[in-house]
């Protein structure tokens, strides 16, 4: 599959998921005018590669800000991702968020409490 | 708003944003691009622009989830859809910032909202947590989402939360929402 490249926008963020090699990565801000149409094509693209994925897939999250109607897809993101793991394949995902933001950091926690992909945190 | 003479006295409005301590006020019709405007102001405010991240990220979110709200939920008094009148206004006194908006509601919505607010206001930060966290493990991606979600992320962010809403005529009503975030960081 050919590496999906979004470049950010104010109001959305950076997307790089690079299927050969397994590496998926959002990064920035997230608060679209329309949800659904950002997000739609992106989830399609892994629910592509989630049927023949590599043995090794690591998500990586890097958000500054995500609106209420961002969680559903990002939510979405990491099930795909746990749905992965039962297929035997190695899956991680690593949270990062902005140095002090406890805020951003309690959701990644949250995120990590619904599946059992592990978590990683880090600042930048 | 006093006027002298021919022309609109500013000064007096002027005192009045300095004796009410607004950083910052916005009236008009709301859509995306105009939020995004909005946060960029409001991030380069001096008063506004607080040293942690955290708090930095709930008045941004706070003000997104509030004016989204309006773009989505807002009545306006004709039928005009995409965009949609409404005020903010920022205020800032000691270490609380109050984010105020208004907008237009149809009357067939008071009911419902009330109820949503109302039961906001009686849970405490923890509640409000487990609440925000059920509902959005719970929540569908659409392109319209529920304004629950909004104000439950509202009330999470912000110290404190309150609501006026008064009637303008038998289709619509004027919501005014307050949220008030402590810049001290707990």
């Amino acid at each position: 599959m050919e590496t999906l490249k979004i470049e950010a926008s104010i109001d959305t963020p950076t997307v790089l998921f690079d299927f050969e090699k397994g590496y998926f990565e959002l990064s920035g801000k997230s608060y679209p005018e329309d949800t659904l149409e950002f997000y739609a094509p992106i989830l399609e693209k892994i629910n592509e590669y989630a049927i023949n994925p590599k043995e090794k897939s690591h998500l990586v999250f890097k958000l500054i800000y995500f609106n209420s109607s961002s969680y559903k897809p990002i939510l979405d993101l990491i099930r795909k991702m746990e749905e992965i793991k039962n297929m035997n394949k190695f899956v991680t995902i690593e949270w990062q968020y902005k140095t002090g933001d406890t805020d951003m950091k309690e959701v990644g926690e949250e995120f990590a409490e619904v599946v059992t992909v592990p978590f990683s945190y880090a600042t930048f | 708003m006093a006027k002298t003479g021919d022309i609109f006295s500013l000064i007096d409005w002027m005192r009045f944003l300095e004796e009410e301590n607004i950083v910052m006020s916005f009236k008009g019709e709301f859509n995306q691009e105009l939020i995004n405007a909005i946060l960029l102001l409001s991030s380069n405010k001096e008063n506004l622009n607080e040293q942690s991240n955290v708090i930095r990220n709930r008045i941004f979110s706070i003000i997104v989830e509030c004016l989204q709200n309006i773009c989505k939920h807002g009545a306006d008094d004709e039928s005009r859809s995409e965009i949609k009148p409404g005020i903010i206004l920022i205020s800032k006194e000691g270490h609380t910032v109050y984010i105020s908006t208004g907008n237009l509601i149809l009357n067939d919505e008071v009911d419902l909202l009330k109820e949503k607010i109302n039961h906001l206001k009686g849970l405490n930060s923890e509640e409000i947590k487990a609440l925000s966290k059920k509902t959005m493990l719970t929540a569908t991606l659409s392109a319209k989402s529920g304004a629950g979600l909004g104000l439950i992320t509202i009330a999470k962010k912000s110290k404190k939360i309150d609501y006026e809403i008064k009637k303008i005529n038998e289709q619509i009503s004027f919501f005014s929402l307050e949220a008030s975030i402590s810049t001290l960081v707990n």
